[in-house]
């Protein structure tokens, strides 16, 4: 399997930092898959054949479903289906030495699925990682790639430290309850983070109006300078390159929970 | 009705963001003001109760300065006061007569006050209180209401926000307002450990309804912080000399022991006093705080003409006859469009919510009509009325409002 390395992330000890790590990675970064292969037609190819239910495991922690079926990948949090490969993860610390550094997982089924591990899902991690780790001599159909997949990737990573994050707990809690509709102007995209049944987390798709602040980034550019920390915020609002509206102190502390991320992934 | 251009403002604005952080800092960033297209970011000049933004736009201003003007921009009698004294002496080596003379009609001014002490921004002297209720109890944790704003200095800032560490709100309990159950609470589970109880006179927050002390409240309190010899600091620095000059605490009839004045002391020229009892004024004298422009009399100077223009002229009053009259019309201009305008808070400083979207982004939208036609609103704030305003300014306003809700109505 690829490292997935991160990106992301920045390796300091502590079980907390390691927990929080492996729970990106397994919720966040891994469930990008979906939209990887939906979006970029090299990722589609390395899995057009494959027919696979991929179950990850942290020990006494997060799981991850990934089911690769018809040239596409479906995720769930949980076991949805009889894996046809399952691995398994120690611990935190061997989770982030998995992703990170290559370790090699405990692998308790699926040994006859090698060969598609070691080549297929390695390039398409390899594929994901490509996007992830950062702005590089993109074509213009990879920018809106990329753009997409670290906006997702970010909001997903947000429910993670929104579950797991003390601090981002504190902020959260104190954050008016409702929906952000987080979007790009000039492709026409959105998601959505939100507190829903007693939890803040990532909603790919709402359907009606029922968001209460929106958050819209004008181009690709912007967003770019926005996902390398180039861009001043408060600038871009007064631009127009950033619009914002609605509930503006969930943007505000929502805005701050995803900042914190890179307390954990780069 | 014309609705205004920015393009100066925007050219401005560009410059701007080259060299500064933010473009606009701070409250009077573009941030909150939505969508930021509709308002402007810089002004050209002020008088009375309007000022023109750098395209030439006039407008009938609403913010006031987010609270400092009140007998107007340019107001002859607080300005000849500044301008006197400024070429007698202002910053100097050694203190101003000024300084003791404002302090005198501070401590007759203010029913609670024994003793003044001036700084030059609100946070100067809402940290000062802290330390002050730090050093008389020996004690740490200070219990603020949750939405209160009190600066911006790392501890009166929330967990998360950058630059601020979790040491630095270690010592801050933030309970609900209006929440005299909470306070017990929090009193009672750190016993022995608050040093005080920071503020505003009623609840006065962002993006949200203010709200008057319930019946009982303040005396609830008072007795919960003699109880347990707890500080009672309030923070008027937005609200003070607006409801009462005797300080927003003798509207509300409560008695603390610490009370911190800011924006409207001196109709915009820079200074802030805390005033306190004379139980508070050794340890007061104990500790160390000071600034580089703490003793500028020609400030003292203006906020002494500023405060006695207030007194003859009784301000409180007249601005709430105002703000009655302007919010009746409003309301009623806002039922005839079909939308319910709610109105909260004190009516020379309200803040205005039309409730039909609980999302604010008609409301936000409302605000973004009425000051692209002249009557500059912001939508997440509480407004200011000003000695300035007048009813042809109301009237004014009346007919941009109506304007606005038929744009509203319209796109909806």
């Amino acid at each position: 399997m690829g490292t997935l390395s991160c990106p992301f992330c920045k390796t300091e000890p502590g079980n907390i930092q390691n927990a929080i790590k492996a729970s990106i990675y397994l919720k966040a970064v891994l469930p990008s898959l979906v939209d990887l292969v939906k979006l970029d037609k090299p990722a589609k190819d390395l899995i057009q054949s494959a027919n696979e239910k991929i179950f990850f495991s942290l020990r006494n922690g997060d799981k991850t479903f990934l089911k690769i079926e018809n040239g596409e990948v479906s995720y769930s949090p949980e076991k949805a289906d009889n894996p046809t490969i399952h691995i398994l993860l120690m611990s935190p610390e061997h989770a982030v030495q998995v992703f990170e550094q290559g370790k090699l997982p405990f692998l308790l089924k699926g040994f006859t699925r090698i060969s598609f591990l070691k080549k297929n899902f390695d390039a398409l991690t390899k594929r994901l990682e490509y996007y992830l780790k950062g702005p590089q001599n993109y074509t213009e159909e990879e920018k809106k790639i990329y753009a997409i997949l670290q906006l997702k990737t970010a909001l997903r990573s947000a429910e993670v430290l929104a579950e797991k994050e003390e601090i981002s707990k504190k902020i959260l809690a104190g954050t008016p309850q409702g929906i952000l509709k987080v979007g790009i102007e000039s492709i026409n995209f959105t998601a959505y983070f939100g507190y829903v049944d007693g939890k803040w987390r990532y909603i790919d798709q709402l359907s009606g109006q029922n968001f209460s602040s929106v958050l819209i980034l004008k181009d690709l550019e912007t967003t770019e300078l926005l996902l390398t920390n180039k861009l001043d915020t408060f600038a871009g609002l007064g631009l127009g390159k950033i619009y914002i509206s609605g509930i503006i102190p969930i943007i505000d502390n929502v805005g701050l929970v995803l900042g914190r991320i890179t307390q954990y992934i780069s | 009705m014309e609705v205004f251009n920015y393009s100066e403002n925007q050219k401005w604005f560009e410059r701007a963001t080259r060299v500064i952080p933010c473009g606009v800092y701070g409250h009077f960033s573009p941030a909150p003001c939505v969508p930021t297209n509709a308002y402007p970011f810089f002004s050209t000049r002020a008088d009375g109760c309007k000022f023109w933004d750098v395209d030439g736009n006039e407008f009938i201003d609403y913010m006031c300065a987010y609270g400092p003007m009140i007998m107007g921009y340019h107001n002859p009698v607080v300005d000849e006061a500044f301008i006197t004294q400024l070429k007698q002496a202002d910053a100097n080596s050694i203190a101003s007569t000024k300084m003791v003379e404002l302090a005198e009609f501070l401590v007759d001014l203010i029913p609670i006050a024994d003793w003044a002490f001036f700084a030059k921004n609100g946070a100067d002297v809402t940290n000062y209180a802290v330390m002050i209720a730090r050093a008389e109890t020996g004690r740490k944790k200070i219990i603020a209401i949750k939405g209160g704003y009190h600066g911006t200095a790392p501890w009166m800032q929330g967990i998360g926000h950058p630059g601020v560490t979790e040491e630095d709100v270690a010592n801050v309990i933030r309970i609900p307002w209006n929440d005299l159950k909470a306070l017990e609470h929090a009193l009672e589970e750190n016993y022995g450990q608050v040093a005080g109880f920071i503020s505003s006179p009623y609840h006065h927050p962002v993006f949200v309804d203010n709200e008057y002390p319930a019946e009982g409240y303040w005396d609830g309190v008072q007795k919960l912080l003699k109880k347990h010899g707890v500080v009672l600091i309030c923070d008027d620095v937005r609200a003070g000399f607006r409801l009462h000059l005797g300080g927003s605490n003798e509207y509300f009839k409560f008695k603390p022991d610490l009370i911190c004045f800011c924006k409207a002391i001196a109709n915009g020229y820079p200074i802030s006093a805390l005033v306190g009892r004379e139980e508070l004024k050794v340890t007061a004298s104990k500790v160390f705080h000071t600034g580089s422009y703490w003793y500028s009399a020609a400030f003292m100077a203006a906020a002494m003409a500023n405060l006695q223009e207030l007194k003859r002229l009784n301000a409180p009053e007249y601005l709430e006859k105002l703000g009655n009259k302007f919010n009746e019309g409003l309301i009623k201009l806002a039922k005839d469009y079909g939308f319910n305008l709610k109105v909260t808070g004190h009516p020379a400083m309200a803040y205005y919510r039309i409730t039909e979207d609980p999302s604010l982004q008609l409301h936000q939208k409302w605000c973004a009509e009425c000051t692209k036609r002249g009557a500059f609103f912001t939508s997440h704030h509480n407004w200011f009325l000003s000695m300035a305003h007048t009813d042809a300014d109301i009237q004014k306003t009346w007919e941009i409002c109506e304007e606005a809700f038929k744009v509203l109505k319209s796109s909806i």
